[in-house]
């Protein structure tokens, strides 16, 4: 049932259920707000989107008042704007807001780093939030120059106690989307308003770490913060992303939804698409250090007497196919797991198959921890492996060793032929999830040095050694090529994924990569023992 | 090896942090410098000498954590060994009779004009320091300044305390209102510093400002911290850190004070320490 | 024994090194250094002259055919011993001294081959003593009591340091930075001089009980007058090298991604930026750099931008045979893929709205008449402008001597160039007790150039220790003409 109504005297129809807020947005009608949000069930508590309603009394907040049939509300008259005013101002009281009502803002913000790299904000001019922050949008709406009393700093300490998740309270305005995201994504929330009148603040109860109190590490609180009050301690020092992508989560098969963003080129933040359902821990933080790493292969290397010498890809190329040349059949094998994405491994399998005449084509499922391990069939003197997937014992027997892989570990040592790869939001394709759907990969950032594609390396590779049919000049060939069912996103899941709701149901490998050498912040969390399930019950 | 001595935040990230440095405290002059490394693996970086005791061999600084160099420090504990203490290093501030001086400051710049404002006064000016912050609870020092300056001035940018503006408004409608100002000197940001250096140059009062580019010797071996001054080549290390503010290439400096923005973000990231809550801090208690 | 004949026969041995495309990926050093094999078969084309005029070439002296003969009879460690007699820090030497135009130029073997490699033959022995067990302690003369004050912990003062306190003085070295070693440490990288060596020649005077002070900037801490005055020091060195970079004086000199090689090596080389983010200070990592300049520095900035990656061209205004560069290092560099534009001169640096280099303007240049060095002048070919893209510029043409000391010490004399006027006989300067040597002297030259002031400075300080005179200038030279 619809019905119809006028805001600003404008006729617009509202869906069934919708508040009054929701059909203007949803109309393209701004009307000021801060404690709600769209994943979030009505508050009601900061009094910042009042509007006037014909024949209701006083001003009734509009994302709390349901629509009805033949309502007149204005929102723009001149006592919901003052009185806006006087609640901004009031939410101002208590957060670092000299800046908004500074006269050379503009002039000195000109001058002023895009990113800032203060430990303390104490005004917006620190404040690596700025670009993006609902309060000094609200500022700007309510033309906002003074403030009736001075303010008050609340002297809270920096709280850097915990991984991936920094909190300065002191610009927190108590708006409670943190703690009700955490209420509405968990069974039992983490974090809570605690202590009473002008001490109030969010926290966990008896003063515990977010370790310690059982955080889930979603960044769900982060996600819907309207201030820089609480920050993702990587990705915040960057400030502002230039670009967002939105592409599928490798670390499980679980396969969410990320959208990513990166800075000239760089991976610096991911978080899940929607925030309906949560994400993981390592989906919403681990991505950026993973492959921001200062160790990941850069440049291709080859084995000349002793040392593995960095060369360009042309001659590192044109040395393994000669030497590859001399294993062909079943002596050679090519051995990976499926956290290479499906057009990866069709041409790892075909270069298996047709450029080298082998029945050795070994792909590892990885177990639920996403440990991938595999033994090498009898016979063989050569192989290409895209991890630390078979025992160090194992390479002894080997003649010839390709690596071809994002980090350096014991087997790239000892390999003859080192070759950087790129990985996960580093490129395009297609993964296949737990369930067998297919997900979309979309390059997000930039592979570090002269990192490649992993389809790419092989069709190279191949036509150094003089195969024909590999002339593939993108991704989207390949899935042509294989004539997969369009990959889709999964923005919107029935049930969190088990790691969402317990960081110790989480992945500790990728592929054949532990992840807490990688990710500083994994380290602080648990592991749980037992079997892994990849969504949890009920959600 | 340097042992701090004692560490407070005496405003919102505005650290002052006393070192003992006996060989400075004994040499240290208005408007000087030192050169830290938290460890052996740090940058080496300048900061603006405060207050001295050569008695006690005690010098203060105040740092900002702006940093990864200035987190390492500001997370040290009164106790703690500071790797490398340099100094005093550039010409100091010419202390003379100047007449009336106006010093401005404005964050770390506040801790750096209470020895000048002291010397200053010595030499028998009439000083006037006028300290600016964003709002009432970032000013500090208030005492200690007051016990040295003829007159203190305290602006705020929300009005919340003193006169509501940024201390350049505070000389600017002193210098139309008639008032003689021999000397300014300004220690803050550049910004702050090339804002004043635009009011006073009109009224052709002589204007200082403590320029702070990159360094990495502060002995003048290397030259990052080169600045343009009426066109000419100068090492803020040794050439300065006091130049006129009317002749410096304010663009330039931003701009090279910008150079490694890049791989500073990427130092920050890296190595960000998660701190563990300290018993007693208000986080631990409830 | 082998016969003349025999040992004329050896050809000189080549010293291992890393592969040029190996070691552009590197920060190790280039040469491994002899094998002990190796190092005797060298050793053995030593002929052992009655009158070796080798040790003539030498700045310091050393007995050289008496170490030589040492690692003939395989007794390295005695060869190391009887090095330091003479020379503090052989390491150093072996690494960075230009053998070619001081001992092996002398050499008798090489007038008709190649002269026997002393150099190499030093580092090895130097080298294997650091290796093998204990580093033996000289005996030192009784203490005299006398404080002496050095200040920079380069090479001149820690020669001076090494010498000293051998004679029984109380020795202090005064350093600027976080770190002994002076420009062996911030200027040399550690592809040619690894800082493990500088390392472990400073602790072997450590152990002597030479005292190091760092981060002590004297002319901020104490003048030189007060170290005498008020301080008790009988006597101070002055070896603060040669500190203050020079600049072209081209527009765009100030725009980001212009360093002095100073600040480039520094970053590199002392405050070990390649090894970033272990390390606190960022690396300049950089698409395409170019060097101005044709000596050592150049070619140290030069390999080093190579090894953070980036190409790397050379631009220096003379021609190849008039670059300062030991011969040795632009065939590394040249080995290396370093590419050199000669006879070229930079006239202006562009850079973009940010201030950052975008590109530099050269001009060609050919060789006119002999200036007043002997070299011929490049001149300007006129209309011959072009634009190299460029994103760094290092300059590496020279350094000032550091004014903080004379500035400090006013009375003292000094050369239109702010070098230090000292007698060249005993390196004394124009005031009693105050003693300098290397490039704060004798402007940017070599290590060893400042390795062998420094010999004469504590000779003659030890000399004015005890006696409170400078020792006698040495006889006028042989020259058949009678003593004025």
């Amino acid at each position: 049932m619809t019905r119809t109504l006028t805001i600003d005297g404008k006729a617009v129809t509202a869906r069934d259920g919708e508040t009054v807020l929701e059909c203007a947005l949803r109309n393209e009608m701004s009307i000021p707000h801060l404690c709600t949000h769209p994943n979030l069930p009505p508050f009601g508590a900061c009094r910042m989107c009042l509007v006037e309603i014909d024949g209701m009394r006083g001003y009734p907040a509009s994302c709390s008042t349901p629509v009805a049939e033949g309502m007149r509300v204005q929102t723009n008259t001149d006592a919901v704007r003052r009185l806006r005013r006087k609640t901004l101002e009031l939410i101002l009281l208590e957060h670092p807001s000299a800046c908004l009502v500074c006269d050379k803002r503009e002039l000195c913000e000109r001058y002023r780093p895009k990113a800032e790299k203060a430990g303390c904000t104490t005004g917006c001019h620190t404040c690596n939030n700025k670009e993006v922050c609902e309060i000094r949008v609200l500022s700007e709406q309510l033309n906002l120059a003074a403030l009736p009393v001075a303010p008050s700093y609340r002297e809270m300490p920096i709280e850097r106690s915990d991984p991936f998740i920094d909190r300065d309270l002191n610009l927190c305005i108590l708006c409670g989307r943190c703690i009700r995201i955490c209420e509405a994504h968990h069974d039992e929330a983490t974090i809570a308003f605690v202590g009473r009148g002008s001490k109030t603040r969010i926290g966990q109860a008896f003063g515990r770490s977010l370790v310690d109190a059982g955080c889930r590490f979603c960044g769900s609180c982060i996600d819907v913060c309207p201030t820089g009050s609480l920050s993702d301690r990587y990705a915040k020092w960057r400030g502002k992303p230039d670009a967002v992508v939105e592409t599928t989560c490798v670390f499980c098969e679980a396969a969410c939804a990320l959208s990513v963003s990166s800075t000239r080129g760089r991976i610096s933040g991911a978080k899940a698409l929607r925030g309906g359902v949560p994400i993981c821990v390592l989906g919403r933080f681990a991505l950026p250090e993973f492959v921001n790493g200062v160790t990941r292969l850069t440049v291709p290397s080859v084995r000349v007497g002793e040392v593995l010498r960095e060369m360009p890809w042309e001659e590192a190329l044109e040395r393994t196919s000669r030497k590859l040349k001399q294993f062909t059949g079943n002596t050679f094998a090519l051995v990976c797991d499926t956290t290479s994405t499906l057009e990866d491994r069709h041409l790892f399998e075909r270069f298996v198959q047709e450029v080298m005449g082998s029945a050795h084509y070994i792909e590892i499922e990885p177990d639920r921890r996403g440990v991938s391990r595999a033994g090498l069939p009898d016979g063989v003197k050569a192989a290409l492996m895209t991890g630390a997937f078979v025992e160090s014992a194992e390479l002894d027997r080997l003649d010839f060793l390709i690596v071809q892989d994002c980090y350096p570990t014991a087997i790239s040592e000892q390999a003859d032929v080192v070759l950087p790869a790129a990985v996960f939001a580093e490129v395009d394709g297609t993964v296949v999830d737990g369930d067998g759907h297919f997900r979309p990969l979309r390059q997000a950032g930039k592979p570090p040095g002269q990192a490649r594609a992993e389809w790419r390396i092989v069709t190279e590779l191949a036509g150094a050694m003089g195969a024909k049919g590999f002339d593939l000049e993108s991704a989207t060939d390949i899935t042509r090529e294989l004539g997969t069912a369009e990959a889709k996103l999964l923005p919107e899941r029935g049930a969190a994924p088990a790691a969402a709701a317990k960081p110790g149901n989480r992945r500790t490998h990728f592929r054949g990569h532990r992840i807490d050498e990688r990710v500083r912040g994994v380290r602080y969390l648990p592991v749980d023992n037992g079997a892994v399930p990849v969504t949890a019950a009920g959600g | 090896m340097f042992k701090i001595l004692h560490k407070q935040e005496v405003a919102p990230n505005v650290h002052e942090i006393v070192i003992e440095a006996p060989a400075i405290a004994k040499k240290a002059q208005p408007g000087q410098f030192l050169i830290l490394m938290a460890d052996e693996k740090s940058e080496r970086v300048p900061y603006t000498l405060s207050d001295w005791d050569a008695d006690t061999g005690a010098v203060t600084l105040i740092v900002l954590e702006a940093g990864h160099s200035s987190r390492k420090l500001i997370l040290m504990e009164p106790g703690d060994q500071i790797e490398h203490v340099v100094g005093p290093l550039g010409v100091p501030l010419e202390i003379g009779h100047h007449g009336t001086v106006a010093l401005a400051a404005g964050c770390y710049g506040i801790g750096a004009i209470l020895s000048i404002a002291r010397a200053m006064r010595k030499a028998r000016n009439r000083v006037i320091a006028i300290v600016e912050a964003r709002s009432h609870y970032l000013h500090y020092y208030e005492d200690q300044l007051r016990e040295v300056s003829d007159e203190l001035i305290q602006t705020t940018i929300d009005g919340s305390e003193g006169i509501k503006g940024h201390a350049v408004d505070v000389i600017k409608k002193r210098l139309e209102d008639g008032e003689q100002l021999d000397l300014v000197v300004v220690v803050g940001c550049p910004f702050m510093m090339m804002l004043t250096g635009r009011e006073t140059e009109p009224h052709k009062v002589r204007t200082l400002v403590a320029l702070n580019p990159i360094m990495v010797d502060g002995t003048g071996m290397c030259g990052a911290c080169r600045v343009s001054v009426s066109g000419e080549m100068k090492f803020a290390c040794v050439d300065g850190p006091f130049f006129d503010a009317h002749a410096v290439d304010w663009d330039e400096l931003w701009d090279r004070k910008a150079a490694y923005s890049q791989e500073e973000i990427q130092s920050v990231e890296r190595t960000e320490p998660v701190v563990p809550l300290r018993p007693g801090s208000r986080t631990d208690t409830l | 024994m082998l016969s003349k004949k025999e040992r004329m026969k050896i050809p000189r041995q080549a010293m291992p090194e890393q592969a040029p495309e190996d070691r552009i990926h590197n920060f190790n050093e280039v040469p491994y250094g002899y094998t002990a094999e190796l190092a005797r078969l060298e050793a053995d084309r030593c002929l052992q002259c009655n009158k070796p005029k080798c040790i003539d070439g030498c700045p310091v002296n050393i007995d050289i055919p008496g170490f030589i003969a040492l690692i003939q009879e395989g007794k390295f460690i005695e060869a190391a011993q009887k090095l330091k007699e003479e020379n503090a820090l052989p390491a150093i030497c072996g690494r960075v001294c230009p053998q070619e135009e001081q001992c092996e130029v002398k050499c008798v073997t090489g007038v008709k081959g190649d002269p026997v490699a002393i150099g190499r033959l030093e580092r090895f022995a130097a080298d294997y003593e650091r290796a093998n067990g204990e580093v033996a302690m000289p005996e030192l003369q009784p203490k005299t009591g006398k404080l002496v004050g050095i200040i920079g912990a380069g090479p001149a003062g820690l020669t001076v340091a090494g010498d000293l306190i051998k004679l029984g003085h109380d020795v202090t070295v005064f350093e600027a930075l976080h770190a002994p070693g002076g420009v062996l440490m911030y200027g040399i990288p550690e592809f040619r001089m690894p800082k493990e060596v500088v390392r472990a020649e400073v602790d072997y005077l450590e152990k002597l009980g030479v005292t190091f002070v760092m981060d002590y900037v004297v002319g901020r801490n104490s003048t030189v007058r007060e170290l005498l005055d008020n301080e008790g020091f009988h006597a101070v060195f002055i070896g603060s090298g040669a500190g203050l970079p020079s600049f072209m004086g081209v527009p765009g000199e100030n725009l980001v991604g212009v360093y002095s090689a100073n600040e480039y090596l520094t970053r590199a080389n002392l405050m070990k930026a390649y090894r970033f983010p272990e390390y606190d200070t960022p690396p300049i990592r950089r698409e395409r750099v170019a060097v101005i300049g044709g000596g050592n520095v150049a070619m140290d900035s030069a390999r080093t931008a190579l090894r953070l990656g980036g190409d790397v061209t050379v631009v220096y205004r003379r021609a190849r045979e008039q670059m300062p560069a030991r011969d040795e290092e632009i065939h590394h560099a040249e080995e290396e893929g370093i590419e050199f534009k000669l006879l070229n001169n930079p006239i202006r640096i562009l850079g973009d709205e940010n201030h950052r280099v975008t590109s530099m303007e050269c001009i060609r240049m050919e060789l006119g008449e002999p200036d007043d060095s002997g070299r011929r002048r490049p001149v300007p070919v006129k209309g011959s402008e072009f634009i190299m893209e460029v994103d760094t510029v290092v300059v590496a043409i020279g350094n000032k001597p550091n004014p903080l000391i004379p500035q400090t010490m006013p009375e003292l004399k000094l050369t239109r160039w702010g070098t230090i006027v000292v007698d060249e006989h005993t390196m004394q300067t124009s005031e009693e007790g105050v003693y300098a040597g290397g490039d704060i002297v004798s402007g940017a030259a070599t290590v060893i150039l400042a390795m062998g002031q420094g010999k004469i400075a504590a000779q003659s300080m030890d000399h004015y220790l005890r006696t409170g005179k400078n020792p006698e200038p040495p006889p006028p030279p042989d020259s058949g003409t009678p003593a004025a």
